[in-house]
């Protein structure tokens, strides 16, 4: 994985489009079909629309969205994902918690300030950073046995088995981690269908479409030749 | 006693028996003897560069019988595979191999019949693959993969075709979710198109497993029952018109593999 460092200056200028109240979230940038569910009300998603503690952003098939939040961290939502936002957003402070439902998401985090945190989870897993940029997602398999893949292109990634049957494990930049059927914790290594991965947040820089097929991640039985 | 006329029957019954005699002595001389059931080593090393849907091949190959005097097979085979649809390839290979044996191969020596010395006989084979895949669903536990190899060999050497079918079952261990190892059963079928004597004309049956080191390194270790029936030779059938035989060459063979993969 490339290690992308991006100054967080010009991510600010280029992505930030529309005045934003201060430690708030937004989405900043969206593709195709992205609602935002707000208790039992389900809205269209817009550029410039506020994000708030509670809010699910939903992004349908060949959909994109991104959030970003006050102080230049950044989320990149692939198609066919749910992610709710749980943890403080607050003036002067941030501490976003996510909570991913379903699908993938793209992670772009400053160091965090002190008494700041960032942590994204599961019904199993969670990942708690202090800046970095990694990439989270579900796998195959169904419900709650589904697998989820970590990857980190910059920084590192603590992840903890919510359970506790697992320890805790640190995943370094270039390396990846299998969680197998969202429990087991495979030791980090590197995984060559990371390298597809588009990073891109910043639609000024580029397409910011990622259509990595997680498929590539498992090996394919049918194409194995032992002659 | 009249001992003339005594003695010509059994000097006449003598003369006749050597005629007879000598002819059947003659004749179990020019049929090869049917070996009896031999061991074989086999190593081989194969090189897998990919980059989809193309993947290049390239395999060395050794085989030795210890309990026979036949040369030592080897085998250089390169191609490529095209991943034409998910569940199938195409493959087109060259084979150079050298201490194969065919039934042609038992010749008159005038005197005498021998098998021909191969081990530094270059052949030149050509291949034509095609490879069905399918994931075996219905099998407990999943990861159970169905093949049919199915191949077309033209051999320049003396224009034999041959069309090979070898149905395979092979279950991955999957841990960490990759491959950890595979376990394999193959039957393997030689049909000859304008040789031979019999439609099965040479059969392997294998079972193995392979280790996988890497995601780059595979180790595979397997066994195999190879089984051939040969009929009479040309050099036979022109000096016994008449006559035919039927020769069955059995061998248990243990083999090693190394794999090599790269992504390209």
């Amino acid at each position: 994985m490339k290690n992308i460092i991006i100054s967080t200056a010009v991510i600010s200028m280029m992505i930030i489009t529309v005045p934003r109240e201060a430690g708030t979230a937004t989405l900043s940038y969206s593709i195709g079909d992205v609602k935002v569910q707000r208790t039992s009300v389900r809205e269209t998603g817009r550029p410039g629309m506020t994000i708030n503690t509670g809010d699910t952003v939903i992004t349908g098939e060949r959909s994109l969205a991104i959030i970003s939040f006050s102080r230049g961290s950044m989320v990149k939502m692939r198609q066919n994902t749910r992610l709710k936002v749980t943890g403080e957003i607050e003036a002067g402070r941030e501490s976003p918690a996510l909570f991913l439902q379903s699908g993938s998401v793209f992670s772009k985090i400053l160091k965090r300030e002190p008494g700041e945190s960032y942590r994204i989870q599961t019904k199993t897993i969670v990942a708690s950073v202090r800046g970095t940029e990694f990439f989270f997602s579900f796998g195959k398999g169904e419900n709650s046995s589904r697998d989820l893949w970590l990857c980190v292109n910059s920084g590192k990634v603590l992840v903890s088995d919510l359970a506790g049957k697992d320890a805790p494990v640190t995943v370094a930049e270039g390396q990846g981690i299998l969680i197998t059927k969202g429990t087991g914790i495979t030791p980090p290594r590197e995984y060559p269908w990371t390298k597809n991965l588009n990073w891109n947040m910043d639609p000024d820089r580029g397409s910011v479409i990622d259509d990595t097929d997680l498929n590539s991640a498992y090996t394919d039985l049918l194409n194995q030749d032992y002659d | 006693m009249d001992r003339d006329r005594l003695f010509h029957p059994f000097l006449g019954l003598f003369l006749a028996a050597c005629m007879v005699m000598i002819p059947i002595r003659a004749t179990a001389d020019t049929i090869p003897e049917t070996r009896p059931e031999s061991f074989a080593g086999e190593g081989s090393l194969r090189l897998f560069a990919t980059s989809d849907p193309v993947t290049l091949m390239a395999e060395f190959l050794g085989r030795h019988e210890t309990l026979d005097t036949r040369d030592i097979y080897r085998s250089f085979t390169t191609g490529m595979y095209l991943r034409a649809h998910r569940n199938l390839k195409l493959g087109a290979f060259y084979r150079l191999q050298q201490g194969e044996l065919h039934e042609d191969d038992w010749e008159n020596l005038n005197p005498g019949w021998e098998w021909q010395s191969t081990g530094s006989r270059n052949e030149h084979v050509f291949i034509g693959d095609l490879t069905p895949r399918f994931i075996a669903g219905f099998l407990p536990g999943g990861n159970w993969v169905f093949t049919v190899k199915t191949r077309y060999l033209y051999n320049t050497f003396n224009d034999h075709q041959t069309i090979t079918v070898r149905p395979g079952l092979m279950w991955f261990w999957i841990r960490d979710g990759r491959p950890f190892m595979n376990f394999y059963v193959q039957y393997e079928n030689y049909t000859p198109l304008n040789y031979g004597v019999t439609i099965f004309y040479e059969q392997w049956a294998y079972t193995g497993a392979i280790y996988h080191i890497s995601d780059s390194m595979e180790l595979g270790m397997y066994g195999a029952y190879r089984r051939i029936k040969w009929g009479p030779s040309d050099d036979f059938e022109t000096a016994r018109p008449d006559e035919e035989y039927r020769i069955i060459h059995q061998s248990i063979i243990i083999g090693i593999t190394m794999i090599v993969r790269i992504n390209i």
